[in-house]
């Protein structure tokens, strides 16, 4: 700790603190423009100057004192920039002098010398640091007249998404940095100097990056603008509601920007365990479908074999009449719920129709989300609470199995990319490719599709042969642990490491790296979820290599499983699975009648309607298009409601625009049909629903409405808004709060810290050998899809890459494929063409195809693929 | 500023503001480069002040060729 004098205000800071910081902590601004919490200080724009000194030694090398005993102060010659100047014991700093003030009024006066008068029509007038601080420490006339003001390009796009405006610039490469050490995409850059220097895209596509939309937020002034909300409304007019985004499961927090009952924009909202303060461009673009003009506005009924507008009533009627037909055979209606849905509506779902209607038949693991699993696992054994994965230091060891990071949870690959490069997290990368996530890993490990269990077992077993267990854990939480190593034992090292085709030696060190590190996290994603449903064993050796090495229960310990979708976890939470087994990817067993809720199974095919098919939906979707009834119902934008993220974090979200239409939200739906079925609810609002989700759901205890708004970061209010009196103090664009909302429900091992578990052996199943003609179909998932929730927004569109199939060089070599070679692909009875990508991300034996792109939908993981050249 | 001086638009403002925007940028730029950037204006104006006065008084420079309407 350092003491350091800042204004005759004393601050006890960290050693390496800098002043910046330090001030803050004591509540003085110090204006920046170029400086940002997040990114490395680079000392560019110059506004943060101040006097600083440190304590004057004698010769003796004692402090000197002043004739009344205080410190003599050496102060330095020049001005020192405080985002760069690290305190020290001692420290004296003044940033109230004469000379410091002087200082701020230059170096704003020459920013504006090349800067635009433009505020009035500039996206970033009323939350622009330039305007504010200009305001507070400018020189508010200028001496340079209005014609000699530099002029240069005003409209320069750097991509379909973001628009540069060169003459705002003021060339502090907060972009730069940002796409340099946050997102990691080196695709901008400075080109020319002195006043010419401009922002470049280095890249082509220009700006591609995932992340780009960051830079907009960021940029201190107006010269990086949304393209989406470009001259779209005054910011002040827009209105900013706390909620939570409908895209994937990271649960990124956003504000919606609603201005006239429309989305103007999606920024993101500050939570230090989520999102930071980041959000990715499918996130913060992709929400037209809010909008669409194809939304449903009125209940549809099937009549003389067209759908036609009906009334609630009617709709309503017909399906409780029908529904209460199936209550004297259960089994003959079966319920299949979206996991894109809130909680409050799942939990109504399964409450309809296991309690008004007595039947267990219902499923949300529809299409492509019936890759969910490992939800047992993830109960007992998730990662602790105060698990950051933003934060995670040289003590932790991450081991990722399974997961494409970058295109599923975007924003958790930035975090992640932080955690190793910030604070230097180990990650070891284990999966079936190389994806985007291995840059990063001190480990990568390519083992072959369908073997993942002897890659689980060789790290077990090196584990055991090495005495690396936790031997108190062992001995005073677990069950079964000598049985556990004895059936371990005929499974050599070298015999798994052929199996899954790894070096023994990569095994080896990453079971060392996982067992030895202080704190461990296994991260499982989708390809592992296929694989655990082909083989029992990938659960319980997951779990095994948790508990043998004792890493749960605590904060950085544990597991998290990354589902596909914005509340899986909640899905699975709420219980809407049960009866019949899941059947095979995408292929929906049919009943009598059926209730669809938010999903889309026809689009993937194998879908047989059924005699009474109700759709409850935003859009006319394939399926909806088969159904006798259609209800339409309520995105997240008009509703609140409440999403469990991938980390079993329950966030809330409120609504920010009126219903559109006729639309209801999927819980008064639900309601209204359990009424006409005689049921005795009364649920009025989603809060009232969760006050009963937190009775009765194990974990949810204690998630009211009122405990999941605690913390939420409210939108700002300008200063000028709100009390005139009040100081502009803490305007500077990229203060932090470090907030953070939504709670998480514990684990099992970690809401009973005395419990026992039991270590459960299953073996592994042992696959024939691949023949050497054949090739396994790996399947992949892009961030940008052909799904109803991006093919409404246009600006993206040039995002959503072509359908390829990617391919290794060495067998691309043996059949004359190169780049963009036209390949066919066939299996399962099925033949696809695609362009070939030699790439080198699979390995030998392996073709890769995304999965939700054009003609690419409902691919079989794993199966044995002919490939040859058209 | 200088252009203006030299092309006989300047005010006698404008040599104080000269000197002013130097001091501004020496000891505050992060390229020490910006440090001596400002000698030649500072040197000049303390050395030189009568001269940026005339420029300003006879609206231009006297000693510029094309000022001489051709007669070398």
């Amino acid at each position: 700790m350092a003491k350091v004098t800042i204004d005759d205000k004393v601050a006890q800071v960290p050693n390496g603190t800098l002043v910046v910081e330090a001030a803050k902590k004591v509540g003085i601004e110090i204006p920046v423009f170029c400086y940002h919490p997040k990114l490395s200080p680079v000392g560019m724009c110059r506004m943060c100057l101040v006097e600083i000194g440190t304590p004057r030694r004698g010769k003796d090398g004692q402090q000197e004192k002043d004739a009344s005993g205080n410190d003599v102060i050496a102060w330095m010659p020049k001005l020192q920039t405080a985002c760069t100047t690290a305190v020290s014991e001692g420290m004296a700093v003044r940033t109230n002098s004469a000379a410091v003030a002087e200082a701020r009024r230059s170096v704003v006066e020459f920013l504006l010398t090349s800067h635009p008068l433009d505020c009035p029509i500039c996206d970033k007038g009323g939350e622009c640091p330039l305007q504010n601080l200009t305001m507070a420490y400018g020189p508010g006339q200028s001496r340079f007249p209005v014609q000699s003001k530099f002029h240069n390009d005003k409209r320069v796009p750097l991509s379909d998404l973001i628009m540069l405006d060169r003459e705002r610039c003021i060339q502090c490469a907060r972009c730069i940095r940002f796409q340099d050490e946050i997102a990691d995409d080196h695709v901008l850059g400075f080109a020319a100097r002195g006043r010419s220097m401009e922002i470049v895209s280095l890249s082509d596509p220009g700006f591609d990056s995932k992340f780009s939309g960051n830079t907009i937020d960021i940029c201190p002034v107006g010269a990086l603008t949304s393209r989406d909300f470009r001259l779209a409304a005054r910011v002040w007019e827009v209105d900013d509601v706390p909620s939570v985004c409908p895209h994937c499961s990271v649960g990124c927090n956003i504000f919606v920007g609603e201005r006239d009952h429309q989305i103007k924009r999606i920024v993101p909202r500050e939570n230090e365990a989520v999102n930071e303060i980041w959000l990715c461009d499918k996130g913060r673009f992709a929400h037209h479908f809010v909008f669409a003009s194809d939304r449903l506005t009125r209940p549809l009924i099937r009549t003389n074999g067209k759908l036609e507008p009906a009334t609630w009533n009617d709709a309503l009627g017909l399906v409780a009449k029908k529904f209460s037909e199936s209550k004297e055979e259960p089994d003959a209606l079966r319920g299949l719920a979206g996991d894109r849905a809130t909680n409050e509506d799942l939990y109504l779902f399964q409450k309809l129709f296991r309690n008004v209607i007595g039947s267990n038949n219902l499923d949300h693991r529809v299409g492509w989300s019936a890759s969910n699993a490992g939800a047992d696992i993830v109960r007992k054994y998730g990662a602790g609470s105060g698990t950051n994965l933003g934060a995670l230091d040289k003590n932790v060891a991450v081991l990722v199995l399974g997961a494409d990071i970058e295109e599923e949870q975007p924003v958790i690959r930035l975090r992640l990319t932080s955690s190793v490069r910030r604070y230097g997290a180990n990650l070891v990368v284990a999966n079936g490719r190389l994806t985007r996530l291995n840059e990063y890993a001190r480990q990568s490990i390519v083992y072959n599709y369908g073997d993942e269990a002897w890659f689980l077992v060789g790290m077990l077993r090196v584990i055991m042969d090495e005495g690396l267990e936790n031997k108190e854990f062992v001995a005073t939480r677990l069950n079964g642990f000598e049985a556990f190593k004895k059936s371990l034992e005929p499974y050599r090292l070298e015999k798994c490491a052929e199996r899954c085709h790894v070096r023994t030696d990569k095994i080896r060190d990453a079971a060392r790296l996982f067992a030895q590190s202080q704190d461990a996290l296994i991260l499982f994603g989708r390809d592992l979820m296929v694989a655990m449903q082909q083989d029992g064993a990938i659960e319980s050796l997951v779990a095994g290599l948790l508990l043998v090495t004792g890493h749960v229960g605590r904060a950085n310990n544990g597991l998290v499983a990354l589902y596909p979708h914005n509340n899986s976890m909640g899905a699975m939470d709420m219980g809407v699975e049960g009866g019949r087994e899941a059947r095979s990817m995408g292929k929906v067993p049919s009943s009598r009648s059926m209730y669809m809720m938010a999903c889309d199974p026809a689009v993937d095919g194998n879908f047989a309607k059924s005699e009474f098919l109700v759709v409850q939906d935003l859009f006319l979707t394939e399926t909806a298009k088969l159904a006798d009834v259609v209800l339409p119902a309520q995105s997240f934008a008009e509703r609140d409601g409440t999403f469990t993220n991938t980390e079993r974090r329950v966030q809330l979200f409120r609504a920010a625009l009126k219903p559109i239409g006729e639309t209801k939200p999927d819980w008064w739906i639900i309601t209204e049909i359990a009424k006409r079925m005689g049921a005795n609810w009364s649920y009025r609002s989603p809060a009232k629903i969760m006050e009963e989700v937190a009775s009765t759901v194990p974990g949810y205890a204690g998630m009211t409405y009122a405990a999941l708004a605690e913390n939420v970061k409210m939108p700002q209010t300008p200063y000028w808004l709100g009390n005139p009196s009040d100081e502009p103090t803490m305007i500077a664009m990229g203060e932090l709060e470090n907030v953070s909302s939504g709670k998480l429900w514990l684990s099992a091992v970690e809401s009973d810290g005395r419990a026992k578990f039991d270590l459960t052996w299953v073996k592994p199943v042992e696959r024939p050998r691949a023949d050497g003609e054949l090739f396994t179909l790996a399947v992949a998932r892009s961030l940008y899809d052909r799904g109803t929730l991006v093919n409404k927004t246009k600006i993206v569109q040039s995002r959503v890459p072509k359908p390829i199939v990617e391919i290794n060089s060495l067998d691309a070599e043996e059949r004359g494929i190169a780049n963009g070679t036209r390949v066919r692909v066939s299996f399962d009875a099925r033949v696809i063409e695609l362009d070939a990508r030699v790439d080198g991300h699979v390995p030998p034996g392996t073709v890769l195809i995304a999965n939700n792109l054009d003609g690419t939908t409902a691919l079989p993981m794993g199966a044995r693929a002919k490939v040859e050249k058209v | 500023v200088l252009e203006r001086i030299d092309d006989g638009v300047g005010a006698m403002s404008d040599i104080d503001l000269v000197v002013n925007v130097a001091n501004q940028i020496v000891g505050r730029t992060l390229c020490p480069l910006g440090d001596f950037a400002t000698s030649p204006v500072l040197g000049t104006v303390k050395h030189f002040r009568g001269e940026y006065e005339r420029h300003v008084r006879e609206k231009g420079c006297w000693a510029r060729p094309q000022k001489m309407n051709g007669n070398w």
